[in-house]
């Protein structure tokens, strides 16, 4: 087996996330585990799991080295401790794509790296906002109202939409700082809707810069101190303006600011006359 | 380890984590399709394993929408890809930990963020540098070969040991720089040590930031521009001096920045 590729670590790792996934029991004593030291019927207590399935798992537990018996307590070991976080951690990631399978099925996912994927564990507990029959402007609106709010802003345009330019207009004419990253093909046509003055001034007085990408751009991504949307393409390669993923959560919120710089790095400054 | 959440009501579905983790067959499904898609024959040739198993798996993994099927080619979908590379994640995560479980076991890793452990995947090119019978002080004089003129250097240090201070020095000499974070008894002995007046110039010129860390500090941790070495104590209090881990990796190095920046949010400046 190639040392360093994908089947390498799997061949190494593979028979001890398969005895610990073998059993859901397993899983959930670790994780019962973490809040510290227990015995079994504390354990039971806590669970609608029986007694001697805790037992006879708790002690294949202890012969594998993930969890020790101190007195008449169980605690985890330093291999379980790491184990269960980076499983969690892995848990997360998983829900991350579950919840929101139709969010990432069929659509254009080329705009992430590897980094922002081994990260994709700071999405779960995030909103996906899809439009509706009753409420086909739902993704919009939401987009509309949190922009309303935001103290600062960092923004992906892919695509101009023509309620945009005006209300990144207004935000700027109020002093709230702006950050724009566009594809070149529509950089003229914002920079015209916002108006030249007021991009003039706004980058003038600080409080506003715009960027743009020569290629194209296959993601929407929008950040404040409140909250990060992200929005994508359908492999087709039109926009998707149905879904929307939302989340307020810091880590969510980091995960997208790290996903900006790493487009703001490449991307052109405007120079205006 | 330092943990900062409730873990007990969040986890108590593993249903999919399970599907994926309870087979051997379905990683190895999702990760040779990451690669490029495959027909029966090829997923055959590489795992050795019968068709009906091979088939079993990916109708399993096409049943929840992780693989298409397009006449007799399979390939990732967006969600199969997305959780490939989460599988790739979890393996290399985990990997440094089971090529040496005793060190991880034998060892305090209670400064040691669990936030590090999930991103552990940057450690996978690491190595374990241990003494052996036939030279006791192996790790230690490869640490001293590694820092001897290795550029600025960052470095949480735990213990107090003459040796290192006289390289640091030569190396600020040079016209290197110094972050050193420290507990109390090693700035005491650094303070009292013939050191540390050189220590105090050096930090006149700017080379040289010395603090304190309001923790207890369970790691010997050294970062410099191509390597980072950490090194642990036994679960007794002691220092271990025969083995330290080295990663010569960007990934590894950015591992241990982050650490390190964990470890500066805590501390006061002394110096």
């Amino acid at each position: 087996m190639e040392y360093g590729g994908k089947m390498y670590y799997f061949s190494i790792v593979g028979d001890e996330l398969k005895f610990l996934n073998n059993s859901e029991i397993r899983l959930k004593v670790l994780v019962d585990l973490l809040n510290g030291p227990l015995k079994i019927r504390d354990i039971d207590r806590r669970s609608l799991l029986s007694y001697s399935s805790i037992s006879s798992n708790i002690h294949k537990l202890c012969d594998e080295g993930y969890v020790e018996k101190i007195h008449n307590s169980f605690q985890l070991t330093n291999l379980g401790l790491i184990y269960i976080t980076v499983l969690l951690d892995f848990h997360d990631m998983i829900s991350a794509i579950s919840d929101f399978s139709d969010f990432w099925l069929d659509h254009d996912i080329s705009s992430l790296s590897v980094d922002d994927l081994n990260k994709l564990s700071s999405l779960e507990g995030s909103e996906l906002i899809r439009c509706s029959s009753m409420d086909i402007y739902r993704t919009h609106k939401e987009f509309k109202r949190l922009f309303k709010n935001s103290k600062h802003l960092k923004v992906i345009f892919p695509y101009l939409h023509p309620e945009y330019p005006k209300l990144i207009r207004r935000l700027i004419l109020k002093g709230i700082k702006v950050e724009l990253i566009v594809s070149k093909d529509i950089l003229d046509g914002f920079i015209k809707d916002i108006g030249n003055d007021v991009v003039k001034k706004g980058i003038s007085e600080g409080n506003f810069s715009i960027k743009y990408l020569n290629e194209d751009i296959k993601i929407a991504l929008a950040i404040s101190n409140e909250f990060v949307s992200v929005g994508l393409f359908k492999l087709d390669g039109t926009y998707d303006q149905n879904r929307l993923l939302l989340s307020d959560k810091e880590k969510a919120i980091i995960w997208g600011l790290n996903l900006f710089r790493s487009y703001d790095e490449h991307a052109l400054s405007l120079i205006l006359d | 380890m330092i943990f900062e959440e409730d873990f007990t009501k969040k986890y108590d579905d593993f249903i999919t984590v399970r599907f994926l983790l309870a087979s051997k067959m379905r990683p190895s499904l999702l990760l040779l399709l990451a690669d490029s898609k495959r027909d029966l024959n090829d997923f055959r040739e590489e795992l050795d394993k019968p068709s009906a198993s091979i088939l079993h798996g990916l109708k399993e993994l096409e049943r929840i929408s992780l693989i298409k099927k397009d006449f007799k080619n399979y390939s990732l979908s967006t969600k199969g890809i997305l959780c490939s590379a989460s599988l790739e994640k979890l393996f290399q995560d985990l990997y440094i930990f089971q090529i040496n479980r005793d060190f991880w076991q034998n060892h305090s890793i209670d400064s040691i963020p669990a936030d590090s452990f999930r991103k552990s995947y940057l450690l996978r090119d690491s190595v374990f540098v241990e003494s052996d019978e036939h030279n006791l002080s192996k790790a230690f004089n490869k640490y001293l070969d590694l820092i001897g003129g290795c550029g600025d250097m960052k470095i949480i240090l735990p213990i107090f040991l003459e040796e290192h201070l006289e390289i640091i020095l030569e190396n600020l000499e040079n016209g290197d720089n110094l972050l050193l974070i420290t507990n109390e008894d090693v700035f005491s002995s650094l303070k009292n040590s013939k050191y540390y007046e050189d220590l105090v110039d050096f930090s006149k010129k700017g080379q040289v930031s010395i603090r304190k860390a309001d923790q207890d500090l369970k790691v010997f941790l050294t970062v410099c521009d191509d390597f980072m070495s950490l090194s642990l104590f036994y679960k007794d209090g002691l220092y271990d001096n025969s083995c330290f881990i080295l990663n010569e990796h960007k990934d590894g190095i950015e591992w241990a920045n982050i650490l390190l920046d964990k470890c500066l949010e805590n501390s006061i400046k002394m110096l």
